[in-house]
C-alpha cells in the first residue's frame, strides 16, 4: 500500500459524501427544463449583454456577458436554418451599442467578410434603415463609421495589395502571402518555376509600390533597357539579380505562362479596376481613415469567377490578421466569416494564420466568428480539431455531424432509456430541428436548446430602395467611381509604362534595415 | 582452484565494505527524493480533499467526487473518480466533463 492509497483511504467517507451530493445536483430531482434555467442564469452577465435568444415555453430571455458573446465562436447549420439571421442579430447589436446607444454603449470594431453576399445584403439594408430614421449628426456617425468593400462595373472599392507603406511585415513576407493567397485561390496549375517567377515579380511590385498592371508586366518582362530601369529602385538584390539574368533565371515558357497568369486576373474590369489604382494616388483620393465597421461583400454575384472573390477576401483576411497583434485590446473586435470552409479548406498561408488567429487573437481583444453549413465534412479534421478548440461557444443548428459534437454536453436528467437510444434521438432532433432553433454551447456550461431572437426587417422601404440608398450615402464614401479608376489606371500606364521616365523608387519603409553603414551614418546624420 | 576460493573468500569483507560505503553514500539522495516526492503527493491531494478541479482550458469546474465507474475492475461506487476502492486503480486525470480537455490531478 503507497501514500496515495492511504490518504485516499483516509478521505474515503467525505469523499463518499461529497459524491453522493454532486450526484443528487446533477439530476436526481433536477427536470431538464429546471437544468436549463439554471445554466441560463449562470450565464447571464450582471447587466448589458447580449440576447442570444429565449429558452423554454416561456421565452424566457438568454443574454451572454459582452466578452463571451464577443469572443471566437463557431456558427453552424444548414441552409434556410436561421443562422444567417442569428449572425445578423449579433452584429446589429454590435452595431446599436458601438454607434448609437448611449445606456449602455460598447465601443466595437466589426468586419464583416462574406464570400456570399447575403449577410453583407441583409447588414448593409439594417444600417440603411437606422440611417434613415436617424437625424442629421447620427447619419453623419454612421456613414462615417462604415467602410464598405464592393465592386462592380460602376464603382470599385480600390484596395493597394502589394502596398507596403505600412509596414508591419517585410516587403518580402508580404510578397510571399500575397503569391501564396493568389495561387491557393485560383483555379490554375503552378509549376515550380512560375511559381518562383510570380513571388519574384511580386516582390518588384512591393519594392516599388506598382499595382498589378499587364502592360507593365510584359513591357518588363520583354525590354531589357526598361526592366534594369525598374529594377534600380529595388532593394532586394536577390530579386534585382533573378530579373537581371532573367536569361537564364526565367525561361521563356515560365516567363509566358506568367503574363497568362496576370493577363487573366486583369481581364475582369472589376478586379482590374479595384487593384490597378497606383497607391499614391489612391491616399490622394480615399485617405485612410479608421472605420470601426468594415463590411466586405466577396460574392461574385455569377459576373465574376468564384476565385475572384475568394482571393479578395483572403487579401483583406490577412491584412487583418497581420493588423491584428497592433490593434488596442480595451476595443473589443468581431470578425465574421461567413461560408468560412470557402477559406479554409485549403493548406494555405491564410488558413495557417487564421489557426494562429484563433489560438492568440484573444489576447488582443478580437474574436472569430466562423460560419458555416458543415465543418465535419467541409474541412480537414485537424483545422476542425483547431477550431473546437480554440472557441468559446458553438451554436448549432440544423445539421447531422456537429451534433456529435453537442451531445457530450446537454443536460442529462435520469430517464428509463439507455444512454445509446438517448444518443439517437438527440441526433434526430438536432436534425430536425426547426428554423431559428439551436443549441447553444458555451465552454464551461451544459449546452442549452434555444430560439434565436427574431430579426425584425426594415420594412420602411423596399430592398431596391435600401439598396439604392446604402450605395448613393453610404458605399460612396470608401468607393470610386469606375470612369475615375480607368482615367487613373492610364495616366499610370502612359506615365511609368509607356514614357521614358521612371518614377524613384518610395523611401524606405520604417521596417526595412539601413543598407550599409555608409546609409547608416546618412540615416544618422552623420554622414557626408 | 583451491587458490581461487580463497582468493574470493578474502575479497568478500573489502565488497561488502565498499558495497556498504555505497548505500551509505545514496542514502541522502534517496531521503531527499522521498521527502521531495511525499511532499508533492500532500500538496497534489489538497486539491482531492477539495473536492473541485476548474479545468485550465475551459475553466468549467469539475466535481472529483460522483458515482464513478473503475475503468480496470468495472466497480460503480460514490468516492473519488481517481481512486477505485475495490482494485485499487489510481488515476492522475480525468477528461473535463464541459469540453473533453485531460486535467491531471495527481
Amino acid at each position: 500500500m503507497n501514500l496515495l492509497d492511504l490518504l485516499f483511504a483516509g478521505s474515503r467517507q467525505a469523499s463518499y459524501q461529497r459524491a453522493m451530493a454532486n450526484t443528487r445536483s446533477r439530476g436526481i430531482t433536477e427536470t431538464d427544463a429546471d437544468a436549463h434555467r439554471r445554466i441560463a442564469r449562470e450565464l447571464e452577465p450582471e447587466r448589458g449583454g447580449f440576447p442570444f435568444g429565449t429558452i423554454g415555453r416561456d421565452a424566457s430571455p438568454v443574454r451572454l456577458p459582452d466578452e463571451t458573446a464577443l469572443a471566437s465562436s463557431l456558427v453552424i447549420g444548414a441552409s434556410g436554418s436561421g443562422k444567417t439571421r442569428f449572425i445578423l442579430n449579433l452584429m446589429q447589436r454590435a452595431i446599436e451599442r458601438s454607434l448609437l446607444s448611449s445606456a449602455d454603449p460598447l465601443p466595437v470594431e466589426l468586419e464583416l467578410v462574406d464570400p456570399k453576399q447575403e449577410t453583407f445584403d441583409l447588414l448593409s439594408q439594417y444600417i440603411v434603415a437606422l440611417w434613415l430614421a436617424a437625424d442629421g449628426a447620427t447619419r453623419e456617425r454612421i456613414a462615417s463609421a462604415v467602410r464598405v468593400i464592393d465592386w462592380s462595373r460602376d464603382a470599385v472599392t480600390p484596395v493597394a495589395p502589394f502596398d507596403n507603406s505600412a509596414g508591419e511585415v517585410s516587403n518580402t513576407y508580404l510578397a510571399y502571402l500575397r503569391t501564396d493567397v493568389a495561387i491557393q485561390a485560383g483555379a490554375h496549375s503552378y509549376s515550380g518555376a512560375l511559381r518562383q517567377a510570380f513571388f519574384m515579380f511580386a516582390c518588384v511590385l512591393v519594392e516599388r509600390r506598382f499595382p498589378p498592371n499587364y502592360r507593365f508586366a510584359m513591357r518588363f518582362l520583354d525590354d531589357e533597357t526598361y526592366r534594369r530601369r525598374i529594377l534600380e529602385g529595388v532593394a532586394d538584390a536577390d530579386v534585382r539579380a533573378f530579373f537581371e539574368e532573367a536569361k537564364h533565371s526565367l525561361p521563356k515558357q515560365t516567363r509566358d505562362a506568367l503574363l497568362r497568369r496576370i493577363q487573366s486576373d486583369m481581364s475582369f474590369p472589376e478586379v482590374r479596376l479595384s487593384v490597378g489604382i497606383p497607391p499614391p494616388d489612391l491616399d490622394r483620393l480615399l485617405p485612410r481613415r479608421a472605420t470601426p465597421i468594415v463590411l466586405g461583400n466577396y460574392g461574385s454575384s455569377m459576373t465574376l469567377p468564384l476565385a475572384k472573390g475568394k482571393e479578395r477576401a483572403s487579401y483583406r483576411l490577412i491584412d487583418v490578421l497581420l493588423s491584428a497583434p497592433r490593434r488596442d485590446p480595451r476595443r473589443r473586435g468581431l470578425l465574421v466569416i461567413d461560408e468560412s470552409p470557402m477559406l479554409l479548406s485549403e493548406e494555405n498561408e491564410l488558413t495557417a494564420a487564421l489557426m494562429e488567429g484563433a489560438r492568440t487573437l484573444r489576447s488582443a481583444g478580437m474574436g472569430v466568428l466562423f460560419a458555416a453549413q458543415d465543418f465535419a465534412n467541409a474541412l480537414p479534421s485537424q483545422i476542425v480539431r483547431t477550431l473546437m478548440l480554440n472557441t468559446r461557444w458553438w451554436a448549432v443548428f440544423q445539421s447531422r455531424e456537429e451534433a456529435e459534437w453537442i451531445y457530450p454536453h446537454i443536460a442529462r436528467s435520469p430517464s428509463d432509456t439507455s444512454d445509446a437510444d438517448r444518443h439517437r434521438e438527440f441526433v434526430r432532433t438536432v436534425q430536425n430541428l426547426r428554423r431559428q432553433h439551436f443549441y447553444l454551447y458555451v465552454k464551461g456550461h451544459s449546452a442549452l436548446p434555444l430560439r434565436a431572437p427574431d430579426v425584425g426587417d426594415p420594412a420602411v422601404r423596399s430592398a431596391a430602395e435600401l439598396r439604392a440608398v446604402f450605395r448613393r450615402e453610404i458605399a460612396s464614401r470608401s468607393t470610386i467611381a469606375a470612369r475615375t479608376a480607368v482615367d487613373l489606371i492610364a495616366k499610370w500606364e502612359a506615365e511609368v509604362v509607356d514614357g521614358v521616365s521612371v518614377p524613384p523608387a518610395p523611401l524606405p519603409s520604417k521596417a526595412r534595415s539601413p543598407r550599409g553603414i555608409d546609409q547608416l551614418m546618412k540615416d544618422l546624420g552623420l554622414g557626408k | 582452484m583451491t587458490g581461487l576460493h580463497t582468493t574470493s573468500k578474502k575479497r568478500f569483507p573489502t565488497r561488502l565494505a565498499a558495497l556498504t560505503l555505497l548505500h551509505l553514500l545514496a542514502a541522502p539522495v534517496y531521503v531527499v527524493r522521498f521527502l521531495v516526492r511525499t511532499l508533492r503527493t500532500l500538496a497534489r491531494f489538497r486539491t482531492v480533499r477539495r473536492g473541485l478541479i476548474e479545468c485550465p482550458h475551459c475553466h468549467g469546474e469539475n466535481a472529483l467526487d460522483l458515482l464513478a465507474t473503475c475503468r480496470r475492475c468495472g466497480v460503480t461506487e460514490f468516492g473519488s473518480r481517481l481512486h477505485c476502492s475495490n482494485c485499487g486503480q489510481t488515476n492522475s486525470g480525468f477528461a473535463c466533463d464541459a469540453c473533453g480537455a485531460l486535467i491531471r490531478v495527481l
